[in-house]
């Protein structure tokens, strides 16, 4: 499961991330860290690409088939990388989430 | 093609289901043929088409069902290795090859090997010439049987050798029916958990696993959802939209939340099936209902989730260009 592309969170006067201003820096760092939190679950994140703001990630080890991952992307992922300046939304390969559940986790989890 | 949308169906079989093919010694051969044939009855009311089905499905039958009859713009035949109780196996190599070779542009031709049949050695070689001489671009398999012939897809000594062959001469989509036992097979030799261990001994090939594994659903859609070369055939299962759309949505939710749509296929089972017209029409139509939204989260089937359903992911891998306005009219061969 994964999500659609995240977008509540983000600012529209906010620029693209772009390797000038150090986001993609940033960014890699954030992925690193949630990657560090699934570990604890034996899974992972990586950066698949980044596309005029919007981040497209890939869940890997023990997440790519775990059922909780509307929770993971609610509740570590998303808050962390859309705290990245210019991060416009966050979604996942694979499967996706209706936008009212997402809205639902964040509401409780992120 | 189906409003702006190509069909790439992944899966039509020319059966042989004629007295002149079925091993009548076999135990339990009669009782197998005749419940094939109760599915394909089943479901002809909905499409109406008068075609026997205890006979041989001729090349200009399926070419009338899927061409004429239906809005099918490419179509693969899928040999069936079934030899328990069929001579020359269920749907024979020879008339799927014929298949293709009488739609050269429309068709697509999927061999089969089984090495509980005669023995690895001429599997292999059964398989190379499939290849090689006929022009198989996917191979097909079915490892259930009943009476201990049944042989585990995660087999080093059986089965790798098959797929180290088939990566040799270049085939890396790899098929394999899973679940909806055939005839009286015993539902446990098609569990799809011996997948597992190929796909990742085997990172570089594809494995397509037909009919959603049911009913071994959740292992499925499991097993699908954690290996990036796991890919699912919704084989049949879309043909149960028109009656059963309750169904189908909770299935197809569950694969969009947890697989991805870009992992799902179509595949009519042309000609048990009968045409496809009637299962795409219904497909096109479908949605997930708010209530299924609401309760699980599973995400609204779109328009491009059905463009990639229907051809666009199969033909991604198959690496085929598909057709971007409708097709002319195929020519039939003559009948002989």
């Amino acid at each position: 499961m994964s999500t659609p592309t995240s977008s509540a969170a983000s600012s529209a006067a906010s620029p693209p991330v772009s390797s000038a201003g150090g986001g993609i820096d940033s960014l890699e760092l954030a992925v690193a860290a949630a990657g560090r939190a699934l570990r604890a679950h034996a899974g992972g994140l990586e950066l698949v690409e980044v596309i005029e703001g919007d981040v497209v990630v890939r869940f890997t080890g023990m997440c790519t088939g775990c059922a909780f991952k509307l929770m993971t992307m609610a509740a570590t992922v998303e808050p962390l990388l859309m705290a990245i300046p210019g991060v416009r939304g966050v979604r996942a390969l694979g499967g996706r989430a209706d936008e009212e559940a997402m809205r639902r986790a964040r509401r409780f989890l992120g | 093609m189906i409003d702006d949308i190509a069909v790439f169906d992944n899966v039509v079989h020319l059966h042989d289901m004629s007295d002149a093919n079925l091993l009548t010694a076999a135990p339990g051969a009669h009782r197998s043929r005749e419940l094939a044939l109760m599915l394909g009855e089943a479901l002809r009311p909905l499409h109406g088409d008068q075609t026997r089905f205890d006979a041989e499905i001729s090349v200009a039958t399926m070419g009338r069902m899927v061409f004429d009859d239906s809005p099918t713009d490419l179509a693969m035949a899928q040999v069936v290795p079934i030899w328990d109780w069929f001579a020359d196996w269920w749907a024979p190599v020879r008339l799927q090859a014929a298949f293709r070779d009488a739609y050269p542009d429309r068709a697509f031709f999927c061999g089969g090997v089984d090495p509980s049949w005669k023995g690895l050695t001429p599997a292999l070689e059964h398989l190379e010439w499939q290849v090689r001489e006929l022009g198989a671009v996917s191979m097909k398999f079915y490892n259930g049987h009943t009476d201990g012939a049944t042989w585990r897809c995660d087999d080093e000594q059986v089965a790798y050798p098959i797929y180290e062959k088939a990566r040799e001469l270049g085939i890396t989509v790899l098929q394999f029916h899973k679940g909806f036992p055939f005839g009286l097979t015993p539902v446990e030799q098609t569990r799809p958990n011996d997948i597992q261990r190929a796909a990742r001994d085997f990172p570089d090939m594809q494995f397509l696993i037909h009919h959603l594994g049911i009913p071994y659903f959740d292992e499925t859609v499991n097993i699908a959802a954690r290996w990036p070369n796991v890919h699912l055939v919704l084989s049949a299962n879309l043909c149960f939209t028109p009656i059963q759309p309750r169904l189908v949505q909770k299935q197809l939710g569950r694969l969009l939340f947890e697989v991805g749509v870009d992992k799902l296929m179509w595949g009519s089972e042309a000609g048990l099936a009968g045409p496809p017209a009637p299962y795409l029409r219904a497909f096109m139509d479908l949605q997930i209902p708010d209530d299924l939204r609401e309760g699980y989260g599973y995400p609204q089937l779109t328009h491009e989730d059905k463009r990639k359903i229907l051809g666009g992911n199969f033909a991604r891998l198959m690496g085929v260009d598909l057709p971007t306005a409708p097709l002319p009219a195929v020519v039939h061969p003559i009948a002989t």
